[in-house]
């Protein structure tokens, strides 16, 4: 067996992104015609400390009232709008995304293993359109908390004995959850925020 | 009972649809966060142990027994296979796109050479999971650093799953787990047809299939705890009984000629006790109490160290108690 390595590059400047020069030049794109599969392409630097909308049609989820934030509370909000994301793509795949082991404790990942095997075990297929508000984001030296409010009210639900509204199996009415997140040197991340815990309580 | 007839529904291109009627049945539960038991078996280590022993009949008794679950607090969880984790992370793919991901994948957090194994689809990425309380104290970090992602192809072992575990606590477990056969208790003089023995008299004990030895192994990978027990005698006694009587070993049976090794004095008869249970006659109940000597090692000390530990359960019997009227003559 071989053993995966955590490697650190240096950091690129491309294009005009902040921090670059307009003097630097921009690449040259290649005009040969590749004879054998291309390499991976070097990932880049996203733009720092900036709010991200993840919300996307296609795994049908929806981010509102999203906010501007910078700094350590931007980072917080984008690893908790990827959480969210990954959530979402785990209910509606009855697969645990791989991310989570890159963005939460292994608390959450069993949650989400429960989760899988709940839904597995009854052969129940989630889909539709998932709603979530993160809000109250506080950021205290390497410790974070949040308040996330969960919408199902769009998801759809079915199992070999047919469907099922939200509101038949407990979805109906939005979920609130609080989540504290802590900062470490790992690197597990490149911002290495990771989820700790998150609670389900009350409604929103 | 469901209907399970299949509503048809016009679709927006005119087309008929065919889709699942609405269920009339008792709906499912429907896991989501707040609503699922985790699921932590990952990190969730047995403890193994182990007894045997030889009785006083010169056979051996051997068992296996599960113990309880340690949580591990860092573990090495399977992930995705080969195709599945390239699939997922490969640019355009599903799992990119959030900064967030973007940021890790520059910093180098995809698995090294992750697009070797691409193709393959029986072989697993094991990665290391750990619990929010590890993580919190930084132990999960460190674990993180020290054990990044495995690859483990169709033929190779998978990572054992190993927990810092503390052997005095693995010997604990030990003595709670262990299992030592109890062996039969017998008594003489026996009243034919009752099986009573008599007030006053020397009633000779013994107990046969005793354990004499005993060895008791708790075990999680890497780490064990063993106990060495030698049995140092019996503790005779019951509430028919003024005292208790020590014996030095399991006592003797009785044939004509024998020496006594182990006896009790009942000062009461059962007459006038109630009928126990399973019983056909009143009885007293006769406990046969094991003492022994042990001594413990472990995977971090082999040098026997003494123990003090609690006797198991006894051997017991219910014995029927007669007096005997003497008859004189004159």
């Amino acid at each position: 067996m071989s053993r995966g390595r955590w490697a650190l590059v240096p950091a690129l400047c491309v294009a005009l992104a902040a921090g670059c020069t307009s003097s630097d030049p921009a690449p040259v794109p290649s005009t040969t015609k590749a004879t054998t599969p291309s390499p991976t392409p070097t990932p880049t630097p996203t733009a720092a400390n900036e709010v991200q909308d993840l919300s996307n049609a296609e795994l049908g989820i929806e981010f509102e009232d999203v906010p501007s934030l910078t700094g350590a509370e931007a980072e917080v909000y984008n690893l908790l709008s990827t959480y969210q994301t990954e959530y979402w793509r785990t209910m509606t795949t009855n697969s645990v995304s791989p991310t989570f082991s890159v963005i939460s404790s292994g608390d959450v990942q069993a949650t989400m293993k429960g989760i899988v095997k709940t839904n597995k075990d009854g052969n129940i297929t989630l889909g539709g359109v998932f709603s979530t508000t993160i809000s109250d984001l506080a950021v205290d030296g390497d410790k974070a908390t949040a308040a996330i409010c969960d919408d199902y009210a769009r998801m759809t639900v079915k199992d070999p004995n047919g469907t099922y509204t939200p509101e038949q199996v407990g979805y109906g009415v939005p979920r609130h959850k609080d989540v504290t997140v802590t900062r470490g040197t790992s690197g597990t991340t490149g911002t290495s925020w990771t989820v700790q815990t998150v609670k389900v309580e009350g409604s929103c | 009972m469901l209907r399970a007839a299949l509503a048809v529904v016009i679709g927006v291109a005119g087309v008929l649809v065919a889709v699942p009627a609405q269920a009339d049945g008792t709906p499912p539960v429907v896991g989501g966060e707040g609503s699922a038991t985790p699921d932590t078996s990952g990190g969730a280590i047995s403890v193994k142990v182990t007894t045997s022993g030889t009785t006083n009949g010169g056979s051996s008794f051997s068992t296996t027994t599960t113990g309880p679950k340690l949580q591990a607090p860092c573990w090495f969880e399977r992930g995705m296979s080969g195709y599945e984790y390239y699939e997922f992370y490969k640019p355009g793919g599903p799992g990119r796109g959030a900064d967030t991901i973007e940021d890790w994948v520059y910093g180098g957090g995809l698995h090294d050479k992750f697009e070797d194994y691409k193709d393959i689809k029986d072989g697993y990425w094991y990665e290391t999971s750990c619990t929010a309380e590890a993580n919190a104290s930084g132990y999960g970090t460190q674990f993180y650093l020290d054990n990044p992602a495995i690859w483990v192809g169709p033929q190779d072992p998978a990572p054992v799953t190993q927990v810092d575990v503390d052997p005095t606590d693995l010997r604990d477990i030990a003595l709670d787990y262990m299992q030592l056969p109890v062996g039969t208790m017998h008594w003489n003089p026996q009243l034919r047809g009752s099986g009573a023995t008599i007030v006053g008299e020397d009633t000779w004990i013994w107990v046969d299939d005793a354990p004499t030895t005993a060895m008791v192994r708790a075990e999680v990978p890497g780490t064990w705890a063993r106990i060495d027990a030698t049995l140092t005698g019996l503790t005779v006694s019951s509430d028919g009984a003024n005292e208790d009587a020590q014996c030095g070993g399991t006592g003797t049976a009785w044939v004509s000629g024998a020496q006594k090794t182990c006896s009790i004095q009942f000062s009461r008869s059962t007459a006038g006790q109630h009928v126990k249970q399973g019983q056909k006659l009143p009885t007293w109940t006769v406990d046969a109490q094991s003492q022994w000597a042990a001594t413990w090692t472990s995977s971090e000390n082999a040098n026997p160290e003494a123990l003090t530990v609690e006797p198991p359960d006894p051997t017991t019997a219910e014995i029927p108690v007669m007096e005997v009227q003497a008859l004189s003559t004159s």
